[in-house]
């Protein structure tokens, strides 16, 4: 029985552990911040650390810029493959932000509000690729049609956590694609602020 | 206590995979969700290769006409050694029988030197077996050479004093086909005849 006893409180130990693992993960750490903002170079930063911390600011910065380009041409309702949106991704997810928007615009709707940006998570690094982890929030954004009639989708969740993987292309950074997890919320995900 | 240690570790590891933060490995079922709500699969892009009718085994035009061109040439080089092994046995039978010939002597020999030997067969590859433009077995020089050396007809009448009475006059011959190409390149081949005496006499194609 005692023997019994001691091992609950081992379990409960080592979930305690996990729980604390977890919370010092990576989107706890201070380059997760939801900016890129940069960061003077200490002497303990390797050259390998820098060059990961750009990396990671760089491709954090494309993957902004891409959702602001979606932004802007669903609140005109237009699906154009402008230089915003090409030197900001590619592959798959070019081609996914264009069938969003091709939607969007077919269905002669507008959108109203801008996607939240929760915060974005580092999720690995090697030569010329970046994984990051987005936690994206639409529920602001509503949709209008030509006749100013609200048309939001109503049933469906519309946050999500998405896991990026961007490509250095010729110097640099494009989104090149992304897996959806819808979640009710952004509690206890890396890139939830 | 070990099972507890077990069930530690096995709880510890339960644990941390739980916390490790999904692969965003995407393969063709992936699915990308929109602002709309809406949701998308989308295939992923494969890259092409590079030389696909020859990686993937198509059967394309070319690549069959290709595959045809080198049976062809591999039946060419087969034929090619076999008349090249052929010759090499006519070569050293005809200059056996050449030295019997030279060193004959009817006191000490009456048997002779008998009968001259066979010359191989040339090759015979029909142009109807063989697909694509300069794949019919065109023999060189060299070959031709000595598929003329290989026709020649040797007299097998017996080594005797002057002029063989079977060549009147050494006037050249058209037989048929016509010269061979060594004759078509203005050389001349010089024969030695059972008189012992070098004949200027340009070199016939027997049978063709």
């Amino acid at each position: 029985m005692a023997l019994r006893g001691r091992g609950f409180v081992s379990v409960g130990a080592v979930v305690a552990c996990c729980a604390l693992a977890s919370a010092c993960s990576l989107d706890q750490s201070p380059a997760s911040t939801p900016s890129p903002t940069p960061v003077a170079i200490t002497p303990a930063e390797s050259q390998i650390e820098r060059q990961m911390r750009l990396d990671y600011e760089a491709a954090e910065e494309a993957y902004r810029a891409n959702m602001a380009e979606q932004d802007r041409q669903s609140q005109l309702g237009i699906a154009v493959k402008t230089e915003e949106l090409t030197s900001s991704a590619s592959d798959n997810y070019l081609v996914f932000v264009l069938q969003v928007l091709r939607d969007i615009r077919d269905s002669g709707w507008r959108a109203r509000g801008t996607t939240t940006i929760r915060g974005v998570a580092r999720g690995g690094w090697k030569e010329g690729q970046v994984r990051l982890s987005a936690c994206e929030d639409n529920s602001a954004v509503t949709f209008v049609d030509k006749d100013g009639k609200d048309v939001t989708p109503k049933n469906g969740v519309r946050t999500y956590v998405q896991d990026l993987t961007v490509n250095r292309v010729r110097g640099g950074w494009k989104v090149s694609d992304v897996e959806s997890r819808p979640v009710k919320n952004h509690e206890g995900v890396p890139c939830g602020a | 206590m070990r099972r507890m240690i077990v069930l530690e570790l096995a709880l510890m590891i339960c644990a941390i995979s739980a916390v490790m933060p999904p692969s965003a490995i995407a393969d063709s079922t992936t699915k990308r969700c929109g602002k709309t709500g809406r949701c998308y699969v989308i295939a992923k892009k494969e890259p092409r290769p590079s030389t696909p009718a020859r990686r993937t085994g198509d059967l394309s035009p070319g690549s069959r006409a290709d595959r045809q061109n080198a049976a062809d040439e591999s039946r060419v080089k087969d034929a090619n050694k076999k008349f090249s092994a052929a010759l090499a046995v006519y070569d050293r039978r005809l200059a056996s029988y050449n030295r019997c010939l030279q060193t004959f002597d009817p006191s000490l020999n009456k048997t002779g030197c008998g009968s001259a030997p066979t010359p191989p067969d040339v090759p015979r590859l029909s142009s109807a077996t063989f697909s694509g433009r300069g794949n019919q077995p065109t023999p060189t020089a060299g070959q031709a050479a000595a598929i003329a050396v290989a026709r020649l007809q040797l007299p097998s009448i017996p080594p005797g004093i002057g002029p063989s009475p079977d060549i009147a006059g050494h006037q050249p011959v058209e037989h048929g086909g016509g010269w061979l190409p060594t004759m078509a390149l203005g050389r001349r081949h010089y024969q030695r005849w059972p008189d012992f005496r070098l004949s200027r006499r340009p070199i016939r194609i027997a049978g063709s």
